[in-house]
């Protein structure tokens, strides 16, 4: 039996510390998600509890054939939609499109001569993200901080595979130009 | 060396190791030579690092103990009190019970109580019957009713004090 495998039915026969320890290794990913997809500060937090809590409701439904993280981070991800729908917070076609709200962020950001006020690239890297169509910011976050596979991904977002890698590929395409716009090569120092 | 330079897929795939051997060869070949490839990569670099940098917010630092007793709340506080409560009128009953047939004569009043109901409910006599016959036996021990009565409090006070705990893990 897999760790994880232990854990769930630790915490299925009602073990508390168990499940306290899931969310403690959880809450990251969990967190970096909801924060990728929600941009009201004031629901984060609950939106995440509320991740917990279904779960913890869910953990009976778990199917061991995909990887215990992959299946947190479909709730989060969902639960983040739930959210955005409902609250009407972001175009209903960026949902169903993202794509075609990419195009519109590439027109919109055409002019080369445009001033930026961020001083620091980690600042604007950070904007040009938040500007991006919810779908590819959180690809960038799940492949770049979370290590997730392709197939991972794929899972988490019902995407197909060859989707999520053409998704990834272009936003990180957008982003560079985007720095090199601000920064020459040599501004780039390491 | 290719003539043409590098797309930014092959620095991308290049930057994300998911070449086989050969290719990476062939990149590193051009790059070592293109200082135009070399910019791009450079940026792509830059990026990438900028991408696997910790972002986000902080969640409080009790989140975990608040998820918890929030599905405390919902799934475990409710039928624990019910249960409690039930047990709790269910002895106040029986002390109530045994109180009064301390007290009172039990025969006369079983008689009496016999005498109403059997001629106008000549159907249900058979049960008033027995309603007699129980409190003319519960008359003369009553003090085993009350025996029963501390018995019941007494597990009552082991089930609060020395269970709950249990019960509290199994519900959660
Ligand atoms: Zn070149």
């Amino acid at each position: 039996m897999t760790d994880s495998k232990l854990q769930i039915e630790r915490i299925l026969s009602g073990d508390q510390t168990a499940f306290r320890a899931l969310v403690e290794e959880y809450q990251r990913l969990v967190s970096h998600i909801v924060f990728r997809m929600v941009s009201t500060k004031e629901d984060r937090e609950d939106i995440c509890q509320d991740v917990f809590m279904r779960i913890y409701q869910n953990l009976g439904d778990f199917r061991s054939e995909s990887k215990l993280s992959t299946w947190i981070a479909r709730i989060a991800y969902n639960a983040c939609l739930n959210h955005l729908e409902k609250r009407k917070l972001v175009p209903l076609e960026e949902l169903n499109s993202p794509e075609q709200s990419l195009e519109n962020f590439l027109e919109r950001h055409k002019r080369p001569d445009e001033i930026t006020e961020e001083k620091e690239v980690g600042a604007l890297l950070e904007n040009e993200i938040n500007r991006m169509p919810a779908t590819f910011r959180t690809i960038l976050t799940l492949y770049h901080l979370e290590d997730m596979s392709y197939t991972q991904i794929s899972e988490v977002m019902r995407l197909p595979e060859g989707t999520v890698k053409s998704y990834l590929f272009r936003a990180r395409k957008l982003l560079k130009d985007r720095l090199k716009l601000k920064y020459q090569p040599e501004d780039l120092c390491h | 060396m290719s003539l043409k330079h590098l797309n930014d897929e092959e620095i991308q795939e290049y930057l994300d190791g998911n070449l086989p051997a050969q290719d990476r060869t062939m990149i590193e070949e051009h790059l070592e030579r293109c200082p135009v490839c070399q910019d791009s990569l450079k940026q792509y670099r830059y990026l990438y690092d900028g991408l696997t940098k910790e972002e986000g917010f902080d969640l409080s630092n009790d989140f975990a103990k608040t998820v918890i007793s929030r599905l405390g709340i919902e799934t475990q506080t409710k039928p624990r009190f019910n249960y409690f409560y039930v047990l709790l009128a269910f002895l106040g009953a029986v002390i109530g019970v045994a109180t009064i047939i301390r007290f009172i004569d039990m025969k006369s009043l079983g008689v009496t109580i016999y005498e109403t109901i059997q001629p106008r409910f000549e159907f249900i006599s058979v049960f008033a019957d027995s309603v007699k016959n129980a409190l003319l036996i519960l008359n003369g021990n009553a003090g085993l009713v009350i025996v029963a009565g501390l018995a019941l409090a007494f597990l009552a006070t082991v089930d609060r004090f020395v269970l709950k705990p249990k019960y509290r893990r199994v519900s959660f």
